[in-house]
């Protein structure tokens, strides 16, 4: 194993920024009490509970790194792993990391149980330092708790049609983002953040969305689309949501996605959000 | 096919074997479903019925095939899912299992015993998703499995083939709190004993949330 870790990390918030996270609608119930009670107990928690993690609630990189190798190696630790997983699991274990870690607003309903808080996650692009090759796109939770990860394609998923998707599903930077959409669509975004959240289509942990606030109203940037909405844009609640499968497949059938996305924002609304053309 | 089902019931019986023999070593198993993405953004349910449908060694059929002999719209209801599967694959029992925040233990002792025998399930996450779950990892502890993780084929490119959940984000994706409805398709013949594996299966033990104790547990 070598000595050293080489930790390349490209930290894209600052406590400013953390400061000014944003949704457009907070959660419906205030979960408080439960999250700390969770945060205390996960504090209290020792090596051997499956709640530990060596940084609960994690600040700083070096902490999120921690926190990283010690929930892959808990969870795939002894186990013999896939083909997909093995550059991932040998960067681990050679020390040879490199990291672009993000923070990511939930906007999910998730963000809104009980339990564990998950207003925001950590993103991790994990490279292998020695070879330059991305390994791993890698989500822990706001509590340092590992969320879920991917893998690059194989050799042997590398000519199938999902690959060069997937490569190139990374998203820019945030200045980067704002600059393209102030030339595509002629718009002067502020606030920007990456946000995850589900709807048709979702904005995943792991190709999040760029959200962003210009002339009252909220956008969302993906998927090589932008989409608009504000309060009065057409929503629904929750409640109609789930009070029968055929009223949510109703609702899902109602939007047009050709030129509109359901995006849920929190436990409050899932809202239609409508595409934007760029300018010509 | 029929001998495809039996190399699948010596896999899992040789699973079994390894399990009831006591063996402490943690186990991974993955089924090595054919991936297909999703080739409309809301074709993830064709692409999922097709991916079982190889995955039992048929030729392919495209996923707008799927998608039409499903009613030609996506947002399809869980029912034509499961006769999708009935009609599409070499299973013949796919079913709808409707489950709520209440019951999501013995949801996922379904897919569990699924997965024993290397049989596919079709789950629903994040509302109105569907992944084809493709295997799991779990530890003894000391007399029982705890799970580490799911496989998921993810028909949506941007997660890919390779997609891995923590047992309890996993939880959270297909039925978390607060849920009305948690729902799936999976095979009856797969899944017939599934209790046994209910009493053994705690998934919440991985990140200390209980829906039906409604808090942490305690440690």
């Amino acid at each position: 194993m070598k000595s050293t870790l080489l930790a390349t990390v490209v930290l894209l918030w600052a406590v400013g920024a953390i400061a000014q996270a944003w949704i457009p609608q907070e959660c419906a119930e205030s979960h408080e009490q439960s999250h700390r009670e969770f945060e205390r107990l996960m504090r209290e928690a020792r090596p051997d509970s499956p709640i530990y993690a060596p940084k609960p609630f994690p600040r700083k990189e070096a902490e999120i790194i921690e926190d990283f190798r010690y929930g892959y190696r808990k969870i795939t630790g002894g186990k013999q792993v896939s083909v997909d997983q093995m550059p991932l699991a040998q960067a681990v274990e050679d020390n040879s990391l490199a990291f672009r870690i993000l923070r990511v607003e939930n906007w999910t309903p998730n963000r809104c149980r009980p339990g564990q808080q998950m207003d925001f996650y950590f993103l991790l692009y994990v490279t292998d330092s020695s070879t330059g090759r991305e390994v791993s796109r890698f989500v822990l939770n706001q509590s340092g708790l590992v969320a879920e990860w991917t893998t690059p394609p194989t050799k042997e998923q590398e000519n199938e049609a999902w690959a060069p998707i997937y490569r190139s599903a990374v998203v820019p930077k945030l200045a980067d983002a704002l600059q393209v959409v102030q030339t595509r669509y002629g718009i002067t975004g502020t606030r920007p953040q990456y946000v995850a959240t589900w709807g048709n289509p979702e904005c995943a942990t792991v190709a999040p969305c760029v959200a962003f606030q210009s002339q009252g109203k909220v956008f969302l940037f993906g998927r090589g689309d932008l989409v608009e909405f504000s309060a009065t844009s057409r929503s629904y609640t929750p409640a109609e949501m789930n009070a029968t499968r055929s009223r949510r497949f109703e609702i899902a059938k109602s939007v047009n996605p050709q030129q509109e996305w359901l995006v849920a924002v929190a436990d409050t609304r899932w809202v239609v959000a409508k595409k934007v053309k760029p300018r010509k | 096919m029929r001998r495809t089902w039996i190399l699948r019931g010596a896999g899992a019986l040789l699973l079994a074997a390894g399990l009831v023999a006591g063996s402490c070593i943690p186990q991974d198993h993955k089924l090595n479903i054919p991936y297909r993405a999703q080739e409309q953004f809301n074709y993830c349910t064709p692409a999922a019925v097709l991916m079982w449908r190889l995955y039992d060694g048929l030729v392919t059929v495209s996923q707008t095939t799927i998608f039409n002999w499903m009613g030609g719209t996506g947002n399809t209801n869980q029912i034509n899912v499961a006769n999708a599967v009935n009609y599409f694959t070499n299973t013949r029992d796919a079913y709808w299992d409707s489950g709520s925040p209440t019951t999501y233990r013995q949801m996922a002792a379904r897919q569990i015993t699924a997965f024993d025998r290397s049989i596919p399930s079709i789950v629903v996450i994040n509302y109105d998703h569907v992944v084809i779950v493709n295997g799991g990892s779990w530890h003894t502890d000391p007399n029982y499995r705890v799970w580490d993780e799911v496989f998921a084929h993810d028909p949506d490119p941007f997660w890919g083939a390779n997609r891995y959940f923590s047992a309890g984000s996993w939880i959270y994706s297909f039925c978390p709190p607060g849920n009305r409805y948690c729902d799936q398709i999976i095979s009856s013949g797969a899944t017939y004993d599934w209790s046994t594996n209910y009493t053994t299966y705690n998934d919440t033990k991985i990140y200390g949330w209980d829906h039906d104790l409604g808090g942490p547990l305690p440690y």
